[in-house]
C-alpha cells in the first residue's frame, strides 16, 4: 500500500480522472472531497459491505419467488 | 408498468457485479411488487417507495438533485425488498434504492449519503404485521 501525507488543502491525484481533497483535519477525523466520474461508485467501505449483504441477502432463486401479501388499502 | 422491461444495471449490484442484464416486471395480481429476474443470476422483488413510505421519494429527489444525479425525467425510484420466513417481517432498502429509467433500459443503485436512511426498513410497522401475509 502506498502510504502518502497531506495536509488540509491538498490533493491526490489517481490515474487521470480521480482527485483526493483533503479538506479538513480535526481531531481525529479527516474531511475528504472525492471527484471521480460518475461510474465510480464512492461509498464510506462500511456502507459498501452493508449494502452487499443486503442484496445478497434480498437475492432469492428465479424458480422460488417467494409468496407476497396482497394488501387491503 | 405493464409488461416487462430489460434493463442493463449500470454498474452491476454490489455483490452481483458481474451480473448486468436484469428483467422487471409487475407481478401478476399485486399491484405492489414487481420482480428483477436475471437469467442466470439472482432474482429480487422490488416495491415503489409511494406505497410504502409516502416521504421517501421527495427526499431522494433532493438528494439527487443536490448531487446532480438526476439529470433526466422518467427516471423512477424502486426499493429492493427482502422477504424473511416470515413474510410480514418484509423490509425495504431505503438506504440504497434503484434508479430505473424503463425507457432507455438503464438501472443502477444509488446511495443516499448523509440521509440517515438504512437497508432494513420494514415495510409493515411491527402493529400491523400480524394482519399481513
Amino acid at each position: 500500500m502506498l502510504v502518502l501525507t497531506r495536509k488540509a488543502g491538498q490533493n491526490l491525484v489517481i490515474g487521470d480522472n480521480i482527485i483526493i481533497k483533503i479538506l479538513e483535519v480535526k481531531g481525529d477525523a479527516v474531511k475528504v472531497g472525492i471527484e471521480a466520474p460518475r461510474e465510480l461508485a464512492v461509498n464510506r467501505q462500511e456502507i459498501h459491505e452493508a449494502i452487499r449483504q443486503a442484496n445478497q441477502a434480498a437475492a432469492f432463486n428465479k424458480n422460488s419467488i417467494p409468496a407476497l401479501p396482497l394488501l387491503k388499502k | 408498468m405493464t409488461a416487462a422491461v430489460a434493463l442493463q444495471m449500470m454498474p452491476g449490484l454490489l455483490g452481483f457485479e458481474d451480473i448486468s442484464a436484469y428483467c422487471l416486471q409487475p407481478i401478476p395480481d399485486n399491484p405492489y411488487f414487481f420482480s428483477l429476474t436475471t437469467n442466470e443470476g439472482p432474482s429480487f422483488i422490488l416495491t415503489k417507495p409511494a406505497f410504502f413510505f409516502p416521504d421517501y421519494s421527495a427526499q431522494v429527489k433532493k438528494d439527487l438533485l443536490a448531487n446532480n444525479e438526476l439529470e433526466e425525467k422518467g427516471t423512477e425510484v424502486y426499493l429492493i425488498v427482502t422477504v424473511p420466513e416470515r413474510i410480514a417481517e418484509m423490509t425495504a432498502n431505503l438506504l440504497a434504492p434503484l434508479l430505473i429509467k424503463g425507457e432507455n433500459g438503464l438501472a443502477c443503485q444509488i446511495v443516499l449519503h448523509q440521509s440517515g436512511y438504512t437497508t432494513r426498513h420494514f415495510l409493515f410497522p411491527p402493529e400491523q404485521q400480524r394482519n399481513c401475509g
